[in-house]
């Protein structure tokens, strides 16, 4: 019991200060005293890129995605929108689109075939040997694709590119603390794990892919829930590098409301269990050596889930039951312990938004709501990742994953 | 472009009731939060012996918190030693092995339709057309394609004059 208990303390503890580590050395070797995002220094060469935007029900945004991004500061590139099955007026408002964008293309499917399909009918289309992607209802900063072209014109290893979403819609608690927790705890794991050697995913919603990596991994897996963290793992074990850039900004928008954020992170985190069970059994080769330590801190993440939830029904067993002394949880109130986790927690959003306030002035406001984030989001984290075992491993083998329209919070 | 502008921060889109639940539980949590403290609060205020009764009461604990606190300020040691390490190897390792010879090959338009299933003739569709509709059976092939609109042709160019020569 003593065992449980310990690695229910540890493991977030040491993940933590892991993270911090690795994003403090990213930030002193990669972002301090460098240019400015408004300020991208030139690159050798300018490639024609293909901005591609998959679509579906985005009737709503779809114009000012796609104004924003025709208004990127790049020379040579063109937009291809894929209108996957949308039951409302995307298609119709694409089309009026193209008359004021000359370099608009559309691809219409027929059906709802998913995102990833959505991509690869783009990857074909595309004349750009450099795949941007956002989603239908993201707005990439004007320096985006300056910013991740950067790192593709730097070494040809480089498969993909990722960039730093931001969340725009933050009018209520769940909003806010979205906005911490993309800094806090997402911004700072993928700094950190740049430092380790690998990313564990790009963020779907902003990444920039060589077309030639991707054609090498077999291109975007159709039957997985969250393509891109597949196609992250793939691009890495064939030795492609996937690089962040906190400079490549691109506003999005995230469910203010309890179900659709449990129906996104349950996505998420079946979307993490799908992946390390298809892929852990290939990784067992000193050539895979770099990507261990990524699939330890999954699997350890996935035990710690099962680990709580063991101490919790320990302690509902124990209140009706007398139990063995050493199997006796006295309460699940944070003591000593919970300071110590909470401290680390508050000491990590602390250090994100120092390091964050060059991308987003006044982030630091919202400190003030991470008080909630220990709990409330571990708590999410936790089940949801109970949730998504069960539903991975008894997931029909090739089902095909398709669009469901997401929350987009109160707007 | 400023950042600020695409923003949405409107909390009075909310019910009055659901945003002063909100700023009323986030308080409670900060005050719970801050009564977590108490007993490292405890131990400030007997270093200084303002309270020399306290001593007998929260020993136990004083022990533990330091403990703790000495064992976090290991961990951090180490953690720091082990990330900086693997780091520098990383860099170290791979600081030259940039080379990869398939990175600039440009995929044939042939090839991407094969590793994608999809006809030679519908990727060629796709590829020329600023407008198309691609058509998918139940298993998600795409069976064939409507309503290509292609690129325009450019203008053809007027033949040069002799007073130009």
């Amino acid at each position: 019991m003593r065992w449980l208990l310990d690695f229910a303390f540890y493991y977030p503890l040491i993940m933590s200060i892991f993270w911090m580590c690795g994003s403090l050395i990213y930030f002193f070797r990669r972002e301090r005293g460098k240019p400015t995002r408004v300020n991208p220094p030139p690159l050798k060469e300018y490639p024609f890129v293909s901005l591609i935007v998959p679509c579906h029900n985005e009737g709503e945004q779809v114009r000012e995605t796609l104004m924003q991004l025709n208004a990127q500061i790049y020379p040579d590139f063109e937009i291809i929108a894929v209108n996957d099955g949308s039951r409302d007026d995307t298609g119709a408002r694409l089309e009026a689109l193209q008359e004021e964008m000359p370099r608009l293309r559309v691809i219409h499917l027929a059906s709802n075939q998913g995102k990833a399909m959505g991509l690869r009918m783009a990857a074909v289309a595309a004349r750009g040997e450099f795949l941007v992607c956002i989603d239908g209802d993201a707005m990439l900063d004007e320096y985006a694709t300056h910013w991740m072209m950067s790192h593709m014109m730097d070494g040809p290893r480089v498969g993909a590119v990722t960039g730093n979403p931001r969340i725009r819609n933050r009018s209520t608690l769940l909003g806010k603390l979205q906005v911490g927790e993309f800094s806090s705890i997402i911004g700072l794991i993928k700094r950190a794990q740049r430092i380790y050697g690998s990313i564990f995913t790009v963020s779907g919603v902003i990444v920039c892919f060589r077309k030639s990596a991707v054609h090498d991994v077999g291109y975007w897996s159709t039957d997985m829930v969250t393509e891109d963290i597949d196609i992250s793992w793939r691009l890495q074990m064939r030795h492609w590098d996937i690089r962040y850039e906190p400079n490549a900004l691109c506003w999005i928008l995230m469910p203010e409301t309890l179900r659709g954020l449990w129906k996104q992170r349950l996505r998420w985190a079946q979307g993490g269990v799908e992946v390390i069970l298809r892929y852990t059994g290939s990784l067992m080769n000193w050539r895979q050596r770099r990507k261990w330590l990524l699939a330890l801190e999954y699997i350890l993440s996935v035990l710690w889930a099962y680990a709580m939830l063991t101490i919790f029904v320990l302690w509902l067993v124990g209140l009706f039951v007398t139990m063995p002394a050493g199997w006796y949880v006295q309460t699940l109130l944070p003591q000593w312990n919970g300071v110590i986790l909470g401290t680390i927690c508050l000491i990590q959003f602390f250090f994100s938004t120092q390091i964050d306030r060059r991308y987003e002035a006044r982030i630091g406001r919202n400190y003030y709501w991470m008080i909630w984030y220990p709990l409330a989001y571990w708590l999410l984290s936790m089940l949801t990742t109970i949730t998504a075992l069960p539903k991975a491993l008894f997931k029909r083998k090739g089902t095909r994953a398709v669009w469901e329209s997401p929350d987009r919070g109160v707007r | 472009m400023k950042a600020d502008v695409l923003l949405i921060n409107k909390p009075k889109l909310q019910r009055p009731v659901q945003r002063t639940l909100f700023g009323l539980i986030t308080l409670l949590a900060w005050m719970a939060w801050v009564s977590l403290w108490l007993p490292l609060i405890t131990l400030v205020v007997w270093l200084l012996g303002f309270h020399t009764g306290y001593i007998e009461v929260f020993t136990g604990s004083h022990e533990r918190a330091w403990h703790a606190l000495l064992q976090i300020a290991a961990l951090i040691s180490l953690c720091s030693l082990v990330t900086a390490s693997w780091a520098i190897y990383n860099w170290w390792r791979f600081r030259r092995t940039t080379r990869r010879s398939n990175s600039r090959r440009v995929v044939p338009l042939p090839a991407m339709a094969k590793a994608l299933k999809i006809s030679q003739n519908s990727a060629i569709h796709l590829r020329e057309s600023t407008r198309i509709t691609l058509i998918f059976n139940a298993d998600g092939y795409v069976v064939h394609d409507k309503n290509a609109i292609p690129f325009p042709q450019p203008e053809p160019t007027a033949p040069a004059t002799g007073a130009d020569a």
